[in-house]
């Protein structure tokens, strides 16, 4: 007997470009899982996801495609897990050549998952981030993501002041 | 902001009947931070923290505190969040009664971990500070003076540390009243004067180390208490002075203690301890659901190394995958790993370890080793090294030989390949420090021939002979024979 065809779901990005995907793999975000719970009926219309581009999708995609069928995160689980080993955790080799794009995608997937509310993926993207931060100077940081230093003289003397000793360490 | 709230509002009848439910933590997360500029601009408040709190656990104990002060120096909009987000606040590591000040506010009444191992004489000063938050701190890390003032302080928290799961205390006394109503799940003490009657040895405990205990304890009284704590992951023993009625003098036969089990021990580490002693500990252990043991002693006894592997081939799914014997005159260790469980080892420090090679080849089940590694080895007889093909040549799934520094060297001058049954092996690996070949082993490395595994008969369609270090000179070591004879050659600098 064959197998029962998996349903296909159209999503539309804010660039207009459509992707066609399996829906287990889109169901990988919990905001596009709650969508397809509500609808009843066939859908035709693509699902808008506005706050999306293409490129970015594609990236979701790939990585949504990658960790089909791995168990999702539930309320329960996500409380009971020790927060602090949980961040510890290593970036797994496949997440880690996955992730290595550069600065701007980076960014833009740490946006898509958290308004598609991909928890594994908004954790990949913040530990990749903190890995680029840990060690670094103020200083370091700010060149590094391009930051503007807005504190007043007065108030970066005083903040110097305070942490003097942080300095040393 | 407008703008992407209707767009999510773009989703129409497929939102609606959500919408109570979704949309306040949606416009939550749609709550851009100001403009701290560059790539960063739009990333939420719940991004940036969450990248903070990963930049903060990802750094190592001992600067976490420093790394959450840092991060408020970038620029205001951090400084913002960073000072309205409590939970950036719960680790405190640094010794600074000014800044444990700050920490300890801005954490509201969040669990707090404290880590202080080198406190010193600022105990004094923060002891205090932290008594009135002990019920809700979860990791006490402590190395506090023997202050009057202080150990009122901590008779305080014994009673008053409900949360606490983590107690790490060094030069400590530990008397049988402090923390009796302190349950840890963890426990750490080191070089303290322990009260061995002291209930803190709860049934609650995971995790158990003592190094240097200045009280001394029997053998018979230790398993009795390991005996109490059905839960036990993890027991590390480094320098466990143990004293007995029944003390035995070298070589008279091992004590024999009462059989403990515990189903939840996985992990071993026994250091440093007299091997009569570890004889003992071991003996009355059940190991069969131990996946990993470290035992260090420089005085590994024959008694005890034949208990070891007589209890190690007892165990039912005990299968070693791999062997690692590394022979550095200076450090002798073995380590075996296990198929069955991926994460079993068993390293321990070994003067003899031609003998204990030997010993070991005839008690423990090696037959299923697919990993050999071999360190550091620079046989003095030519007998050693046919006693080691009599064992190699028992190993039907043995695929991938290491020979690394004196082991590459001398492998080949002395093995009779000829004759050793090697023919499963489908990978050799040579691997060598810099500083021995270009020392005053050069003379020795033109005796390397690589070149004489063409003549080892195998029944793998496939061979590769890999050579790690980039001062390997193939022409020299004729590999083109290899090559020729079908095999690839991998040199990886």
């Amino acid at each position: 007997m064959a197998a029962p065809a998996t349903q296909q779901i159209k999503i539309r990005c804010n660039d207009e470009k459509e992707f066609t995907v399996d829906r287990d793999v889109l169901e990988r975000s919990v905001l596009i899982k709650n969508m397809l719970e509500d609808v009843t009926e066939q859908q035709d219309a693509p699902i808008p996801l506005p706050n999306v581009s293409g490129p970015v999708m594609a990236k979701v995609l790939e990585y949504c495609t990658h960790h089909r069928g791995e168990p999702l995160p539930s309320a329960d689980t996500e409380q009971s897990q020790d927060e602090t080993r949980k961040r510890t955790t290593d970036i797994s080799e496949w997440d880690q050549k996955f992730i290595t794009v550069d600065q701007e995608m980076l960014f833009e997937i740490i946006l898509a998952a958290n308004y598609l509310d991909i928890k594994s993926l908004l954790d990949v993207g913040c530990k990749t981030v903190a890995n680029m931060i840990k060690g670094k100077t103020p200083e370091e940081i700010r060149k590094l993501f391009n930051i503007v230093n807005d504190f007043t003289p007065e108030e970066e003397a005083q903040i110097k002041k305070e942490n003097e000793w942080a300095e040393d360490r | 902001m407008a703008k992407q709230l209707v767009a999510a509002n773009l989703v129409g009848r497929v939102l609606n009947p959500r919408r109570g439910r979704d949309l306040p933590p949606l416009r939550s997360s749609l709550q851009v931070v100001g403009q701290p500029g560059g790539i960063l601009t739009g990333i939420t408040t719940e991004c940036l923290t969450e990248i903070f709190l990963c930049a903060r656990d990802r750094s190592s104990l001992g600067s976490r505190s420093t790394t959450v002060l840092r991060l408020c120096q970038v620029c205001r909009t951090w400084n913002n969040i960073i000072l309205d987000q409590p939970a950036l606040w719960t680790v405190i590591d640094m010794p600074f009664p000014e800044w444990i000040t700050n920490f300890l506010a801005r954490s509201k009444e969040l669990p707090l971990r404290i880590y202080l191992p080198e406190i010193g004489l600022r105990c004094l000063d923060i002891v205090p500070l932290l008594t009135p938050h002990i019920h809700r701190v979860i990791m006490l890390v402590l190395q506090p003076e023997f202050e009057d003032k202080i150990l009122l302080h901590l008779s305080l928290w014994s009673s008053a540390a409900p949360s606490l799961e983590t107690l790490s205390l060094s030069h400590f006394d530990l008397p049988k009243e402090m923390f009796k109503r302190v349950k840890p799940m963890q426990l750490a003490l080191d070089r303290c004067r322990i009260c061995w009657s002291s209930t803190i040895f709860s049934s609650s405990l995971t995790y158990l180390a003592i190094w240097d205990p200045h009280v001394p304890i029997s053998t018979h009284r230790l398993m009795s208490i390991l005996s109490t704590l059905p839960a036990l992951n993890w027991l590390i023993l480094v320098h466990v002075v143990c004293t007995s009625t029944s003390q035995i003098i070298a070589g008279q036969a091992p004590i024999l203690v009462p059989r403990v089990n515990l189903p939840s021990l996985d992990n071993i580490e026994i250091i440093e301890n007299d091997s009569w002693v570890l004889e003992a500990i071991l003996a009355g252990l059940d190991l069969s659901n131990v996946s990993f043991i470290i035992i260090e002693t420089g005085s590994a006894t024959d008694s005890f190394s034949r208990l070891l592997f007589t209890v190690l081939a007892s165990a039912d799914e005990f299968c070693i995958e791999s062997l690692t014997i590394h022979a550095d005159p200076e450090s002798s260790w073995i380590t075996l790993k296990s198929k069955s469980h991926p994460y079993m080892g068993i390293t321990w420090d070994c003067r003899n370890c031609h003998k204990l090679v030997c010993s070991m080849f005839k008690v423990i089940p090696l037959y299923a080793i697919v990993t050999l590694n071999l360190d550091y080895i620079f046989p003095n007889s030519t007998s050693v090294w046919l006693k080691w093909q009599f064992a190699l040549s028992g190993l039907p799934f043995l695929d991938t030989v290491v020979l690394a520094n004196g082991a590459a060297i001398d492998f080949f001058s002395v093995f009779p390949l000829g004759h050793a049954k090697l023919n499963s092996v489908g990978h050799w690996i040579f691997r060598m420090e810099p500083d021995l070949f270009m020392g005053n082993t050069a003379p020795v490395r033109s005796r390397i021939k690589v070149a004489k595994l063409a003549g080892v008969p195998s029944e793998k369609l496939y061979r590769t002979v890999e050579f790690e270090g980039a001062w390997w000179n193939l022409e020299e070591y004729e590999v083109g024979t290899l090559e020729h004879a079908g095999w690839r050659v991998i040199v990886k600098p």
